[in-house]
């Protein structure tokens, strides 16, 4: 008898289940026997398997992480925000200063005009600035907007625009030693200070890029590139983009890339059950809509079939292309 | 993980830790409470409390331990406000203690459905499978469109997952104390 038989957690988990045969069995019932560490190993085991049979399998609808988390954040900031009823005696005066604090404040800001800073720290953030564009903040991105006569902004990081339309008042975006200038569209800046390395690109309308002496104006679709080295330059666009935190931008792509970035974006699965699917090329936008519907947009343009399998993925069955 | 950075103000680090619990967490009050609405509110109000006052939970160290004992409590004084009122037969209500043994064997039952909650959700929907729905690995691995290995790797596992995870509710055999039970590693 082999008396230094090893065993391994698959073995001891089939064991459990019943799943081993009677050889397989009697193995792990030898290693038990050989010594008495591995008889409490077992014995533990099965305590621990009983148990867990002895409770209810968890409930099929198992709480949404993140939808909690918004919902705590909400109150964490109500919260926070409301303000501790002070004393009857002293609630005037309480009153009286902190509306002197505010009025001194306002004034400042609006003779120096004091910008006002967003930041992203772990997760994106959304963020409508008070000229009523609003702006996503990839992490570790921050701004700081000044809204006055001009609109101006200082970036750092990754942000993508979205300005609302001034034919008055440009909106000008300081990355560095960059300037972009808009009246209203849609773009992204990508700026990493300790690289000096800067990109902007374009979703809808114009904007124009001062940098080192150099100007480009850029359309829709259009991307530019900069750093301290090289000239400000254009280059050509990926056939896939992603805008803000949910906008999906594809251009001649071809499927296996638009199956790539669904995949990453909805954390979800889909097989292309044809390879020749692979080649199709799509051309289309999706401003945050459900994953069903993007697919099914996808399968009408293909003429393919949109299954869901049982184990909940996606799967696209059709000719091809 | 200790809860320095949180009662500091750092918003992240319990957002992290939000996460990392608050599933399991709700499996446990499910436990007690036997209905999740009042699982996941009752979790949430605990969260909400710890971050309101933050600072006075600067010297909690075992933060898990805290947060079961804390939801143990709580789910412990809802039931019994409603558990102890028993209807009598002029149609009034009186109070009933529950056992022991009743709070116990609850105890462990909050316990077991915490810690399955807590393994990661491919690992869980297959110990589901094999456990509670009695499917043969073959059956889950067509199920689930994986192999009849990874059922197997993943049940293994799970299984050790469990089982340190609910070590301290396997009772000890009396002669261990004497021979000083080693612990029997498995690979």
């Amino acid at each position: 008898m082999d008396t230094n038989e090893t065993i391994t957690s698959e073995e001891l988990a089939a064991y459990m289940a019943g799943e081993l045969d009677p050889e397989q069995a009697q193995r792990v019932e030898r290693w038990a026997a050989q010594r008495i560490d591995n008889a409490e190993e077992l014995r533990r085991l099965q305590e621990t398997w009983t148990m867990v049979g002895s409770a209810d399998a968890p409930s099929a609808d198992t709480p949404d992480v993140d939808r909690a988390w918004d919902r705590l954040n909400a109150r964490m900031n109500e919260a926070e925000g409301a303000v501790v009823r002070p004393l009857w005696s002293t609630w005037r005066t309480w009153l009286a200063a902190a509306a002197m604090l505010a009025m001194v404040f306002t004034a400042y800001r609006i003779w120096v005009n004091v910008p006002t800073v967003h930041v992203a720290q772990s997760t994106p953030r959304t963020v409508l600035l008070e000229d009523g564009s609003s702006v996503v903040l990839s992490p570790g991105a921050q701004l700081s907007e000044r809204m006055g006569q001009h609109r101006r902004v200082e970036m750092e990081g990754t942000v993508y625009f979205d300005v609302r339309h001034d034919a008055e008042r440009p909106f000008e975006v300081q990355a560095d030693d960059v300037v972009v200038t808009v009246l209203g569209t849609s773009f992204e800046v990508r700026s990493a200070t300790d690289t000096s390395a800067f990109a902007v690109r374009v979703r809808t309308g114009r904007v124009r890029v001062k940098a080192g002496g150099a100007e480009l104006v850029l359309e829709a679709g259009d991307r530019a590139r900069y750093d301290k080295r090289s000239l400000l330059e254009r280059t050509p666009a990926p056939p896939a983009e992603v805008w803000g935190e949910r906008i999906l931008q594809f251009s001649q792509a071809p499927l296996s890339r638009v199956v790539a970035e669904l995949e990453r974006m909805y954390q979800v699965h889909i097989v292309l059950a044809n390879p020749s699917l692979e080649r199709c090329q799509l051309t289309a936008e999706f401003d945050d809509e459900p994953i069903g519907s993007i697919l099914q947009v996808i399968a009408e343009t293909f003429a393919l079939e949109l299954k869901r399998t049982d184990s909940g993925d996606y799967e696209l069955n059709g000719d091809g292309c | 993980m200790d809860f320095a950075p949180i009662a500091a103000g750092d918003r992240a680090a319990f957002e992290a830790l939000f996460r990392l619990h608050y599933r399991p967490l709700c499996a446990f009050a499910m436990g007690y409470l036997k209905d999740g609405d009042k699982a996941e509110d009752l979790v949430q109000e605990l969260f909400l409390r710890l971050w309101l006052d933050r600072e006075k939970h600067g010297g909690v160290v075992h933060v898990k331990a805290y947060l079961y004992a804390s939801v143990r409590n709580r789910c412990i004084n809802a039931t019994h406000i409603t558990r102890r009122l028993v209807p009598l037969e002029d149609g009034t209500h009186t109070a009933a203690e529950p056992t022991m043994a009743e709070d116990e064997h609850q105890d462990r039952i909050a316990r077991v459905q915490a810690a399955v909650a807590a393994l990661p959700p491919e690992r869980q929907r297959i110990f589901v499978l094999c456990k509670y729905e009695g499917l043969k690995h073959q059956q889950i691995a067509d199920r689930l469109g994986i192999s009849v290995k990874t059922v197997e790797n993943q049940m293994g596992k799970a299984l050790k997952d469990l089982r340190s995870e609910l070590a301290d509710l396997v009772p000890l055999l009396p002669w261990l104390f004497f021979i000083g039970g080693g612990d029997g590693g498995i690979g």
